[in-house]
């Protein structure tokens, strides 16, 4: 177990070169508010990173920096062994389009297009920024929404589907871009208790696949069960990391252990 | 049956007049209430005040004024062009006057429109990486749509009847049809109840269309109860 919550600086290893994600001194300003105070982090190929953290301490910027919906002030950004950056000119907003195809969000509203069905919402991306068919489009979609247990849903509006089908949806469309890592934004956050289970059934099963995943959750037992590397963010940085069975069973940090018992007193799993 | 005094024919003219302006009108207002509603929302400080300037000053005008001006207006400006007396046509200048006017109350319900499209949406596309072009022709517009089309249906009841204003300008309308029938005729009453009632039908069947055009837009959309 190691924190590393006052130094922004560490030294890559060989093997985090090519990492499909690698962070370093992430720091994110809204005017003269600090949420991210340098954060830095690598997921390695399969990694599932649980992100945890009480409401304010920077998680879904965090996330939201990861493919520029929100613009980093400082720090780098690695995907894949290149550098993102974003600048002012055309070839800068490529580069961030380029970039967001590769990582897949899940966002905590779900964010389905209204105006579309099931079906045109998984197809729409693979055809305008993978620029294929949309005869294949329609192929992967139907195996995905199979994967996710919707296949009968396809010609359905997502306002005519619960919350957690939706999110179900949402999850089949951020993976039809074949993304490198998948980001999951609060995934159940939103839902009603008895529709949270069917949601991480689906993505517990995508952390079966090996994919790379970065999930910010409240659902301790959920993060402690499928993540691979658990990370508690607090006032912007991150306060404690490590495996999550260390992590929870011998928290370090004095916050974290206070955040454990809030959220297990709080009646969670 | 009504005797129309063979003036029908002059009337179904104008009355086909009416229509074609208000069409015309409609199609180049809604292009021109677009970009106004692109200008407002623009980065550049001197496009979002150029836009501020045109709603303003075409809202605070009454559309007659705006109709004579523009006519005699661009009576003069031809003239002093070519050098010598050109006659604006009352089409074009009806058609250029009421496209302003509309595009300029358009301009005010298409961007409220675009900002009530809930800024998740907009994240979805940019998250998946679409291309901004995308994101407008896939998500912004077909959503924006919706929200616009109860004042966008408003506006054209307004511009159907506001046709009725070229007249002053010698536009072969409906309404000048009707009151030189009205003139010649001494019976004024007849013609322009039947005027009115022509209107009544353009704008019945237009709600009708609007009614439609609603329900296929809020396609997919369950509304809270």
């Amino acid at each position: 177990m190691h924190t590393q919550s006052d130094n922004g600086q560490f030294q890559p290893l060989i093997s985090d070169i090519n990492a499909p994600l690698r962070v370093k001194n992430l720091k994110k300003r809204f005017g003269t508010l600090e949420v991210l105070k340098g954060i830095s982090m690598t997921a390695q190929r399969g990694d599932v990173i649980a992100v945890l953290g009480s409401s304010g301490s920077g998680k879904s910027t965090f996330l939201r920096c990861l493919n520029f919906l929100e613009e980093p002030t400082e720090g780098e950004i690695w995907i894949s062994g290149r550098r993102v950056r974003k600048g002012g000119s055309l070839a800068g907003y490529q580069a961030v389009n380029a970039i967001r195809a590769k990582l897949g969000m899940v966002f905590q509203h779900f964010n389905l297009w209204s105006c579309k069905t099931v079906l045109e919402n998984i197809i729409e991306a693979p055809i305008h920024v993978l620029g294929i068919s949309k005869g294949e489009a329609c192929l992967r979609a139907e195996e995905l929404l199979l994967k996710v247990g919707l296949a009968d849903k396809r010609n359905d509006y997502p306002a005519h589907l619960s919350g957690g089908q939706q999110q179900r949806v949402a999850i089949a469309r951020a993976l039809a871009m074949q993304p490198e890592i998948l980001l999951f934004d609060e995934p159940t956050s939103a839902l009603d208790p008895e529709l949270v289970g069917e949601v991480l059934k689906v993505i517990r099963a995508l952390a079966d696949e090996g994919r790379t995943m970065l999930i910010v959750t409240h659902e301790l037992g959920f993060a402690r069960q499928v993540s691979s590397h658990t990370i508690f963010l607090h006032q912007g940085q991150i306060e404690e990391e490590g495996n999550p069975g260390q992590l929870f069973s011998k928290p370090s940090s004095p916050r974290f252990r206070q955040f454990l018992s809030a959220h297990l007193e709080g009646g969670c799993q | 049956m009504i005797e129309l005094q063979g003036f029908g024919e002059q009337i179904a003219l104008g009355a086909f007049t009416t229509l074609r302006t208000a069409v015309t009108s409609l199609a180049l207002g809604i292009g021109v209430g677009l970009c106004g509603a692109l200008a407002k929302g623009s980065r550049f400080q001197i496009i979002r005040w150029l836009a501020d300037c045109y709603t303003t000053l075409v809202r605070g005008v009454p559309e007659l004024l705006i109709i004579l001006i523009l006519y005699f207006g661009g009576t003069v400006a031809l003239t002093t062009m070519f050098g010598r007396y050109v006659e604006v046509d009352a089409f074009a200048a009806g058609v250029f006057a009421l496209t302003i006017v509309f595009g300029a109350y358009a301009t005010e319900v298409f961007r409220a429109a675009i900002q009530a499209v809930p800024s998740g949406q907009i994240e979805a596309a940019q998250a998946l990486g679409l291309s901004r072009f995308c994101m407008w022709r896939l998500v912004i517009l077909p959503q924006m749509w919706r929200y616009a089309l109860p004042g966008l249906g408003n506006l054209w009841l307004t511009l159907l009847k506001d046709t009725a204003l070229i007249s002053v300008v010698g536009l072969e309308d409906l309404m000048r049809k009707t009151s030189i029938a009205a003139g010649s005729t001494h019976d004024p009453l007849t013609f322009y109840s039947i005027a009115a009632s022509l209107y009544l039908l353009f704008t019945s069947v237009s709600l009708i269309g609007l009614t439609w055009l609603q329900r296929r837009a809020d396609r997919g959309v369950r509304f809270a109860q």
